[in-house]
């Protein structure tokens, strides 16, 4: 009896865990499913082609700019050098802004330049008389 | 040698900015202090008898210690010191440049100056009134041109018989008037007549020429003028140099202000300049966090 009850015991058990794995089999040999599962791997696929193509026009984009419209308002090579996409960007706001600042300086200083010197030649002539009149004899 | 109290360059720059005339006035002013001998100078028009009132006034007629002629003779400023005053002789005026400006240097080197004019051309020409104005003008005060202007007629002897002799210098007279602004000291004298009372030995005629009292009145003033010449010298000095100070620091200012005028213009122009890279700079910035974005946006896919 007890051999009976342990044969259909087993027999049942085996039956449960037969009938689950037919279950997942059922699952993936089901054609719906499959083609889902393929869709996704196809939009993700899709969107990954189309980021890909979004950074590559924005990676262009950057390093054309940078090359026509940024790289005119540098001095140094190391950064004119360097593409847009990888140049540090404060260190190249810091550059334009230099190039500007001594420029200026430079052209100030060339249209003051006679006149600066005009002056020194006056101070140094009114410093003379001066100093000749502090000499009572 | 005379000392050079200003370099080459600061005399270049005080011609440049003040005028050869001030900038001569001013060395001549501080030269003057160095000395405390009187110096009279003369000065006219070429052939006005300057030299041979000179030679009179310093009783060298034989030996012609200042050169005479009717030519221009005196091309440099003869100096001779006698009864203690420096009697320097210059070139006519009005002939060339360079001697006019021989002329002023030295005038403004000297204390007392004898403007010689010769009275048979008449009244003042225009170019001895012009060339007294600059005289009196670079005096100063009426009574510092009282004291340092003398103003002689020469050649009395060729005009004085004329029924309008007195008329004449009475003209002459006002002119001067007119142009120093006071009355100065004035003499018409000849030296012709002087000489020939001191061959014939004839006082009366040598009296006649007011060459002696024109002599006596130098000798006076020369006396009376070197006791204070150091303040009179001083005082010039220091009105001389406060006039070119006045001017320098004028054009010092406007050179201010002007390269003032002149950094706003830049500054103005770069103001542009520097907007526009700032929106270069914005833009390429806006890209680049766009594509790091993006990049970041990727790796996340």
């Amino acid at each position: 009896m007890a051999v009976i009850f342990a044969v259909v015991g087993g027999a049942v058990v085996i039956g449960l865990c037969s009938d689950s794995d037919h279950s997942d089999y059922s699952d993936y040999s089901n054609y719906d499913n499959y083609s889902n599962y393929s869709d996704a791997a196809e939009r993700r696929e899709r969107r990954l082609r189309a980021k890909q193509e979004e950074t590559e026009s924005a990676r262009q984009k950057v390093n054309e700019y940078k090359s026509d419209s940024v790289n005119p308002c540098l001095t140094l090579k190391s950064l004119i050098m360097e593409p847009g996409e990888s140049v540090e960007v404060p260190s190249v706001q810091r550059n334009g802004n230099e190039k500007i600042t001594d420029e200026e300086r430079k052209k100030i200083d060339a249209e003051t330049a006679d006149m600066k010197k005009e002056v020194n030649e006056i101070d140094q002539v009114i410093s003379k008389i001066d100093k000749l009149l502090e000499e009572k004899p | 040698m005379m000392p050079a109290y200003f370099t080459k360059k600061e005399i270049e720059t005080l011609n440049h900015f003040c005028g050869a005339d001030l900038s001569s006035r001013l060395q001549g002013a501080r030269r003057n202090l160095d000395s405390s001998m009187v110096r009279i100078v003369n000065t006219g028009m070429v052939s006005s008898g300057k030299s041979s009132l000179y030679n009179i006034l310093t009783d060298s007629v034989a030996e012609e210690r200042f050169p005479t002629g009717a030519a221009r003779t005196t091309t440099s400023a003869d100096s001779y010191v006698y009864n203690s005053i420096e009697f320097i002789d210059t070139p006519g005026i009005d002939v060339r440049d360079a001697d006019d400006a021989l002329s002023f240097q030295t005038i403004t080197q000297s204390d007392i100056i004898l403007m010689v004019h010769n009275i048979k051309t008449g009244p003042l020409t225009r170019r001895e009134s012009d060339w007294l104005k600059t005289l009196s003008d670079s005096m100063g005060s009426p009574e510092i041109r009282q004291k340092r202007l003398i103003f002689i007629c020469t050649w009395k002897d060729t005009r004085e018989m004329e029924e309008g002799y007195e008329d004449i210098l009475n003209e002459v007279k006002s002119m001067v008037y007119g142009i120093v602004g006071t009355e100065i000291p004035f003499f018409d004298v000849s030296v012709k007549k002087y000489i020939n009372g001191i061959n014939k030995k004839k006082d009366i005629l040598c009296q006649k020429s007011g060459i002696p009292a024109l002599s006596a009145f130098i000798n006076e003033k020369g006396a009376e003028y070197s006791a204070v010449k150091r303040v009179y010298a001083y005082d010039n000095f220091q009105r001389v140099a406060a006039e070119a100070r006045s001017i320098l620091y004028s054009i010092r200012r406007d050179l201010y202000d002007n390269t003032q005028r002149k950094r706003n213009s830049v500054e103005q122009s770069y103001r542009s300049r520097r907007n526009a890279w700032s929106n270069i700079f914005n833009v390429f910035k806006a890209y680049r966090e766009s594509f790091d974005r993006l990049k970041e946006e990727l790796r996340h896919i």
